[in-house]
């Protein structure tokens, strides 16, 4: 008998962002099963637009077998609700509150209209995978039925294999600052005023040689940013550096620079750049919420307050302590291995292949 | 009561209570500013409005620009300078300012108005700005949904084409397949039709055969006892031929019938005479021309056709009934007698077709000497036959019919020919075998076509012949 076509469907896919990596890991895998498939987007970025199929082209066929990742509320979660075809399966990526997003009329609307259509897509869907336990948890509650857990495919050689952008190393490499890093979208739910309030006791009060590398860009959230900016003029903050929109060779020349890698994040699905600290080998300290538990296994430290002025005495341990700073790589050396792009691909292709006969 | 812990890092090599507790001993000792922390923790103030949406950024930007500078101050601040250079500047630059203050202060005021006044459209047109790009938005989602299900519905329409294709193929399919099925039924039908249409003519045929024989007995047998019918009556004398008391002996008995078994086999008489047109310009401008073994007087037909008068002689009386019928003239007796009773000299022709097969050699070389003599001079004796050259005559015809005596070479006839005087002799070869029933040759093989083409003229040659001797 005939395969099925596979049809991977996303809101938007681009070059780099932890979903359509996913996507395009999970491409390489079906391919490699000998499985036609296509990748189907609304908003497709220039770099990619050679691997996809524009949504308002595609013409579904009754044999195919639909994987829908979902991450955000747009036309294309109806759509799959109304499809007509052999099997819908679902990769869930988690969908950011909307609570985060007030003043931000626009991103609240998607984030609102991604979890009523999550509801919606309950019925409909055959097998789900989340990205971690919590996602999972939450598609329980939702009554999706046949659900697992498998993590977002991360490939760490890419990391590696790329040289870090030389002027930033010149800029502040071998000076004698202690580096905090946190990488992630200027956004609300990152919550960058906590990781600067603790930078600020840190650097004040405890280390004035320090920075702090707020790398991520800000694209559509410019009035949160201005307040993270008046945030730190109010509060006389000294030594916070915003990268805005970086190449890869800047991400990793920042993960080259840093001594400790703070997370204050009170919504995550997965939080790829734990696993990207965890590549350049630096300790991390993170605030317990939502997926961050399960990326960080037993790697990392996990605060369960935010009392900044123990965060800020994390971070100078973990900067200085030399057995607890090892002892802590180590784990989430670990932990790392468990992330393997092979060991993840593999883990798909079992979870996956039973439902594409 | 459950205590939570502060921080959770599983390890063996590291104690964890005992950093907690560094941890506390430092936090005391860092001489924290409890205001700072305080202020520190208030709440981030995101100053978003409905208009400033990520969308209209940069219009509300420039409009907010120039409502920043539509007030002008004619009131201009001078920074004061060192020196004593310096001071003297600054004091003349201020006497300027008053001196100028009344006459620019009136223009200023109303640049100021109108400037108000740019900025608050500017301001109103921003916000139309705003609503309009929102609404395109909303517009530019909805198309992308029409789209979308446009898309789905041309999928729909195409997927319909095909089925609908799928179901025109299929009946137009079956619907061959049963005319097919339809034909050939028909045609085997047909086939029998035809097989049991010729079974029937055969039959009928046979029984024609049959019926028209018992007549001829029933016929003969009525004459047999009215002697006034009988044979003898239906010989004639004429003037110019004179055969009276010489023709042969009609009460000879046939236990054969000849003239029924001739209808059957020689043809119709049409075929006949068409056979016989190209005799005629041997005969023409003669007169008394005399045709043994007649028949049922096609030749005779020909001759009057043609102008040219002639007397038959036939066996067989039903041939001489037939001519009478035809209204020629034909007279009943043996061939051979009646030309002996024939004057010398007097004959225009003499025209003997399918009759030398069936008498003697004897027979044939006293018929040829009778001709020469009884010809005038000039004239034609015209000699038709089987062609024993043409081996297919045996398979076919020779031994069809059982009179026949022997086949007559044309060597052997124009010898005859020769030897009684007759001066032309020509042997003209008739009837070729049909093209098709030839063996066919095989090209580029010589010998094998040469031998072929002996073969083929040997088997499949003409079937007839005629010997045309002049006196």
């Amino acid at each position: 008998m005939k395969k099925s076509r596979i049809i991977q469907l996303t809101p938007c896919i681009t070059f780099g962002d932890a979903v359509s990596n996913d996507v395009f890991a999970m491409a390489d895998v079906l391919s490699s099963h000998g499985f036609e498939n296509h990748i189907v987007s609304i908003g497709i970025g220039d770099k990619v637009k050679d691997r996809v199929v524009p949504f308002h082209k595609f013409i579904p066929k009754p044999t195919d077998i639909f994987i829908f990742h979902m991450s955000i509320g747009s036309e294309m979660s109806r759509y799959v609700i109304d499809a007509k075809v052999k099997r819908k399966l679902m990769v869930y990526h988690n969908i950011t509150p909307e609570e985060f997003y007030e003043g931000f009329p626009h991103v609240q609307g998607a984030c609102r209209a991604g979890r009523e259509e999550l509801k919606m897509l309950a019925k409909h869907i055959d097998f789900s995978l989340a990205d971690s336990d919590y996602n999972r948890e939450e598609l329980d509650e939702l009554g999706y039925k046949n659900t697992a857990t498998l993590p977002i495919v991360f490939d760490k050689s890419e990391y590696l294999n790329t040289k870090p952008s030389k002027k930033l190393l010149e800029l502040y490499g071998e000076d004698g600052y202690t580096n905090i890093l946190f990488v992630g979208r200027i956004a609300p739910n990152k919550k960058q005023e906590d990781v600067i309030q603790s930078f600020h006791l840190y650097n004040k009060y405890i280390n004035p040689k320090s920075r702090l590398f707020l790398v991520g860009s800000s694209n559509a959230l410019e009035a949160y940013k201005q307040a993270l900016e008046d945030y730190i003029s109010a509060n006389a903050v000294k030594n916070v550096y915003f990268s805005g929109h970086v190449s890869f060779s800047d991400i990793i020349a920042y993960y080259t620079l840093a001594d400790v890698f703070l997370c204050e994040s009170e919504h995550e699905g997965f939080c790829v750049p734990l696993l990207e600290a965890m590549t350049f080998d630096i300790p991390i300290i993170a605030y317990n919420s939502t997926a961050i538990p399960y990326t960080l296994g037993k790697g990392g430290i996990i605060f369960n307050e935010k009392d900044h002025r123990l965060v800020a005495e994390l971070i100078n341990l973990a900067a200085t302590d030399e057995d607890l700073r090892s002892e802590i790589i180590s784990k989430q050396r670990e932990r790392l291995a468990f992330f393997d792009i092979e060991n993840t691909k593999k883990t798909f292709a079992e979870l996956i292949l039973p439902w594409l006969d | 009561m459950y205590d939570k812990p502060e921080i959770i890092f599983d390890s063996d090599k590291v104690d964890i209570k005992k950093i907690m507790e560094q941890i506390h001993e430092n936090m005391k000792s860092r001489g924290y500013d409890i205001d700072e922390l305080k202020k520190l923790s208030r709440p981030l103030q995101i100053k978003v409005t409905k208009q400033a949406s990520e969308f209209s950024a940069p219009v509300f930007g420039a409009v907010a620009g120039v409502a920043a500078t539509s007030n002008i101050k004619y009131w201009w601040p001078i920074p004061p300078q060192g020196g004593i250079k310096g001071r003297l500047r600054v004091f003349l630059n201020k006497v300027m300012r008053k001196l100028t203050y009344f006459y620019v202060k009136h223009v200023f005021d109303q640049q100021n108005i109108f400037n108000a006044n740019v900025s608050n459209s500017l301001s109103v047109l921003a916000n139309a700005y705003s609503e309009l790009k929102n609404e395109n938005a909303e517009l530019l989602m909805r198309m992308s949904a029409v789209s979308n299900e446009n898309a789905q519905l041309k999928g729909l329409v195409q997927k319909m084409n095909l089925e609908m294709k799928q179901i025109v193929d299929n009946y137009k399919e079956s619907l061959e397949a049963g005319i097919k099925e339809t034909m050939a039924e028909y045609e085997k039908k047909f086939a029998d039709l035809e097989n049991s249409y010729a079974q029937r003519q055969n039959r009928l045929e046979s029984i024609n055969t049959a019926v028209a024989a018992r007549l001829h007995r029933v016929e003969e047998m009525l004459l047999s006892k009215n002697p006034t019918q009988s044979g003898d009556a239906l010989m004639e004398t004429s003037s110019e031929l004179s055969p009276v008391g010489e023709v042969f002996d009609t009460n000879e008995k046939h236990d054969f019938d000849y003239f029924l078994f001739e209808s059957k086999f020689r043809g119709s008489k049409e075929e006949i005479k068409k056979r016989q047109e190209h005799y005629i310009e041997y005969f023409r401008g003669r007169q008394n021309v005399l045709d043994i073994g007649c028949g049922r007087g096609e030749f005779l037909e020909l001759l009057a056709e043609n102008g040219i008068k002639g007397r038959g002689v036939d066996i067989l009386p039903e041939n001489i009934r037939c001519c009478k019928e035809a209204g020629v003239d034909a007279v009943l007796g043996d061939g051979i007698k009646y030309l002996r009773s024939c004057e010398d000299n007097s004959l225009g022709g003499i025209f003997c077709a399918q009759v030398i097969e069936h008498i003697s050699t004897e027979q044939l070389v006293e018929l040829v000497r009778l001709a020469y003599k009884k010809l005038e001079k000039g004239a034609c004796l015209v000699l038709e036959t089987l062609n024993p050259k043409c081996l297919m005559i045996y398979a076919e015809c020779f031994y069809l019919d059982p009179s026949h005596t022997k086949p007559v070479h044309p060597e052997a006839v124009k010898f005859i020919a020769e030897c009684e005087n007759f001066v032309q002799n020509e042997l003209i070869y008739m009837t070729p075998s049909d093209e098709k029933v030839r063996i066919p040759l095989i090209p580029q093989h010589g010998e094998l076509d040469n031998a072929i083409n002996t073969l083929n003229n040997l088997i499949y040659g003409n079937r007839e012949y005629a010997l045309v001797a002049r006196k």
